[in-house]
Parts: structure tokens; sequence; C-alpha cells
């Protein structure tokens, strides 16, 4: 298993460029299986979850050609094969993404049960349930979703917890289906936005994306489109969270800084100076040493979830205490004893976790647990004493692109060790 | 959608607050109020029309703005969209935004995937 190999100390300098959303371009990939001509998606990040969905789509029969500048052509018109196999869908549970277009484009859907990251309870009802709403007929057999539809018809959908992923499938599954849609207590990121708006390139008729209530009036047909993928403001956040832990000056561009305020909010709260543009965002920590700030998680735009465990590591080395309060995932401070094993002096109760800052982590063998888990180990051992290795960082894989690359072309001294 | 100025210190925004015009807001706002006196700023919004999540985003930008130069940020008006919005993300004491009439508090627990 790859490791990462981080000597830790150096102040981080330089610029670097932000890759496209994860959480976007994965369910944007899925929607092209509904247009009866090829898409284009541009601005793709080289990510191991980007490679598995086109993998999935491949298997189906779409063709796929990929330029050197990750733009992705995706062809569905050669499709004959309507199943997401479990050997795939346990690598990334968001290829249950598939399973509304499949089923709203060819009436038919085989999804196995998704696997995943270990973050709290993620069941898939919510998707099942909305897509029966529709008058699919749906049942779980060896493992999959097996779901049959001769054409969904528009239905009103309230959703009991927001999900993100829920949002996009039945947002996606209702733009072929007969008559109109209504989705109540959407999720509201803006991937789901970017995600919108490429159905709306397709032709399709969404209103309200972005809001708690979204309302797609189903058509016909959907034809292909280009589409640049929204940055991620995930990996933007974690590179600035880099850049102020060590006490660096970074500059990142090819970002939407419009997508993070919380998160910059809470940045210049803990001593950074900022400065922004149209698509560009420099952080200068002028050497000092961080502030401890208060974190408390909520749904977009307030300050995201994914960014939660890098704050917790920013905080272990701040000057003072702060709490962490995660109020939107279950079981999410698994990174907490990972870095309390570097020296942090971190608390949990419950769904908060009190930070005192000490003024030096130590280096350690440490283990990724999840994508997010992963990154604040790696902040971690920027800083840490010695060097510190992380394990499991298949995690970090799936969400960051090129993150030894864009680290070390910052100054920072992390190499990856192989298998 | 546009950013219309009131006076010296108060602006009123005309049109949609959404994913699609919030770029072009928040690049342009901050040279707009650059020129306002006293230490309070503030903007009407009984004219957006539209706002999604993305326009609730704006206005915390704006207040980040207005935190960067010891200016208040006041927000007259929102609409009860955007009032709703607020609640859901926590953000109405952020924003100044008192409870919505009619707004509740959505669930946000247990999503199912990200």
């Amino acid at each position: 298993m790859e490791k990462l190999l981080i000597k830790g100390g150096r102040p981080l300098h330089g610029e670097i460029r932000i890759s496209g959303a994860k959480n976007a371009v994965l369910p944007i990939l899925a929607a092209t299986l509904l247009g009866d001509t090829p898409s284009r998606v541009g601005n793709v990040p080289h990510l191991k979850d980007v490679t598995t969905t086109m993998e999935l789509l491949g298997r189906m029969g779409v063709s796929l050609t990929v330029d050197d500048q990750m733009n992705i052509e995706v062809d569905p018109r050669g499709i004959s094969e309507l199943t997401a196999p479990y050997d795939l869908v346990k690598t990334m549970r968001a290829s249950i993404l598939v399973l509304g277009p499949l089923l709203a484009r060819y009436g038919e859907a085989n999804v196995s049960l998704p696997g995943g990251c270990a973050i709290g309870s993620r069941p898939v009802d919510l998707h099942v349930r909305g897509l029966e709403a529709m008058g699919a007929e749906i049942r779980v057999e060896g493992g999959y979703i097996r779901a049959r539809a001769r054409r969904l018809k528009g239905a009103r959908l309230v959703l009991e917890n927001v999900t993100v992923t829920g949002t996009e499938n039945l947002m996606m599954a209702a733009t072929l289906a007969e008559g109109t849609t209504v989705i109540e207590n959407a999720a509201r990121e803006p991937e789901v936005s970017d995600l919108a708006t490429f159905l709306a390139g397709m032709g399709a008729r969404i209103e309200g994306a972005g809001t708690d209530r979204i309302t797609v009036h189903g058509v016909d047909r959907l034809r292909g489109c280009a589409h640049r993928v929204l940055p991620d403001r995930i990996e933007t956040g974690t590179y600035l969270v880099a850049g102020a832990i060590t006490g660096g000056r970074v500059r990142l561009k090819d970002t939407r800084p419009d997508t993070l305020d919380a998160v910059l909010v809470k940045l210049e709260s803990a001593g950074a100076r900022l400065s922004v543009g149209r698509d560009w965002i420099a952080l200068d920590m002028e050497g000092r040493r961080p502030r401890a700030v208060d974190v408390r998680t909520a749904p977009y735009p307030a300050f995201p979830t994914d960014m939660q465990a890098q704050f917790t590591a920013l905080n272990a080395v701040a000057e003072g205490s702060a709490t962490i309060t995660e109020t939107v995932f279950e079981n999410r401070f698994m990174h907490v004893q990972e870095i309390q094993r570097m020296g942090a002096d971190i608390r949990v109760s419950g769904n908060t976790a009190f930070v005192r800052g000490v003024e030096r982590l130590y280096a350690a063998p440490v283990m990724a647990t999840d994508l997010r888990a992963s990154a604040s180990l790696i902040l971690a051992g920027l800083v840490a004493e010695g060097e510190t290795v992380v394990d499991r960082i298949y995690h970090i894989d799936r969400g960051y692109d090129c993150i030894e690359e864009k680290l070390s072309q910052l100054g920072a001294d992390i190499r990856r060790i192989p298998a | 959608m546009e950013l219309l100025r009131d006076g010296k210190s108060r602006f009123r925004v005309d049109g949609d607050l959404t994913f699609e015009t919030v770029p072009e807001l928040w690049h342009q706002a901050p040279a707009r109020f650059a020129g306002i006196t006293g230490d309070t700023l503030t903007v009407d919004l009984t004219a957006v029309r539209r706002a999604d999540s993305a326009g609730l985003a704006l206005l915390v930008a704006w207040v980040r703005w207005g935190r960067q130069r010891g200016v208040r940020v006041r927000f007259t008006r929102p609409p009860k969209s955007l009032q709703a919005l607020a609640a859901a993300a926590g953000l109405q004491s952020l924003l100044g935004f008192g409870e919505a009439p009619g707004a509740r508090r959505r669930s946000h627990g247990e999503p199912v995937v990200t």
C-alpha cells in the first residue's frame, strides 16, 4: 500500500492551480448518460473517483475520449449494459449517481448497493423512495438495486434528510420524467447548482437549484453539451489551511472565491491576511502562528463539514483553545485520535471537539480513515517535527488531484512511497 | 441584476441573487462599496427577485468585507426566501436577519452521501 512521507517544518510559499470539484464532476459525468448526443466536460480533476466513474461508464458501453487537458468527451450512444457492478460501486459510493439517469433515459438500472468510506450512516433509501414516488418499480436483490420504469412521472418529493447525491440523482431522473417534479428539502451546495447548469445546457428545465425547493419540468429528450466543472472549494480551503498552518504565503488560482466565504471568515479570524480576485485567493500568515478559531459546521453557505478536519489540525497548533462542533455528519472525528498521536491536545465529547493548541506536533506513523481526515493528517505532518508517514492514502487520491505535486510546488517536503 | 447606489452608504440590489449572477456581483461590489462614508453600509434587499445559497454566500462575503474595514454591514428587508435559507444554514445572526415568518429549520442530519 502506498504511503506519504512528510518532513515537517517548512512554511509554504508559492502559487498553485485549483482543480475541478470532485463533488461536481461525478454527478456531471453521470448526467451525460441522459443525452442523445455526446457531451464535453472540461476542468476534470485527476482523481481516483473520476477514473472509477470513467471505468463504470466504459463498462456500460459508453465511449470516452480524454485529451491532454483532461477534457472528457462522453458519447452515450453505444450504451449496452445498464449495470453498475459491485466491484466498482464498493470502491466509490457515488456510483449510485447513475441510478437516476439510467432509469430515466433507458427505463432500467441495476446498481450494486454502495460501500465507500466510513462516515456515519449514509443510506440510499431516499434515492430509492424518491424514484418509487416517480413510478419506478424497485427491488433489492442479491445486493443490487434493480429499478424499472416505462417513463418516470413527475411527483412532489420531500426529502427526509438533506442529501447531496439524493438531490442530484432525483433531479437528474426528473429531467426526462413526464410532468413536473418538486424536490423539497433539497441540498443547496454549489455543486448541485453546477449540475443544474450542466443539465440546463442539455435542455433540461430546472428552477430553484441552490435553494431547498427545486422544480424540474420534464422534457422528452436531452442533448449533449459542453461544460466546464466548477473549481473545488474544499481543495481551495485545504491549501489555504496548509498556508496558514505553516505560517506561509500561498496564492491559489483558477478557483471561485465566492463559494467559500465562510472558510475565509475563519481564516481571517485565525490571523491570515487574505486578498482575493475574480478567480484567485492569496493568503499570507507573515510567519505568524495561527490563532485558535471556533468552528460549527452547517449546510452551505455556512462552514462546510468537509473543512472540519483541516481546521481541527489548524487549531491543534494554534495559539489558544477552540471548539469544533460537527452538526452535519455523525462519527466524523476519526482523525482526532491520529492527530493526538502526534501530540495534539484534543478532547471529544459527542459532536464537539475541544482543542487546546500546542506549540509543536511530533511526527508519527498515522493512518488515514477517510478523505478529509487524510487531508488533516497531511496538514499536521507539514508542521510536525520529524518525518510523518501517512498510511492508507488511497482515501486522499479519491479527492485531491496530485496533492504531493501541488504541496511540493509550494515548497513542502513530501513524497509518495510506493507499495 | 444590479447593485444600485441609493445614498452615500446605501445600496439596493435589484434582480436575482443566484449561482449564475453572483460571481459578477461578488467581483464588482467591493469597488462600488469603496467610496462609502461612515461606519455602516446598508444594503436594501427588497428588490431581490430570486435568491439561492450562492446569493446568501454573497451576503456573507459582504459582511466579511465590512469586518476587514470596521464597517457594519446591515441588510434591510430581505425576502422570505433568503431568510429561510439563512435560518437553515444558521446564519441569521451573522447577517442580522430575524427569524423569518413561517420559516422552519430544515433537518440537515445524516446526509446520505456527498
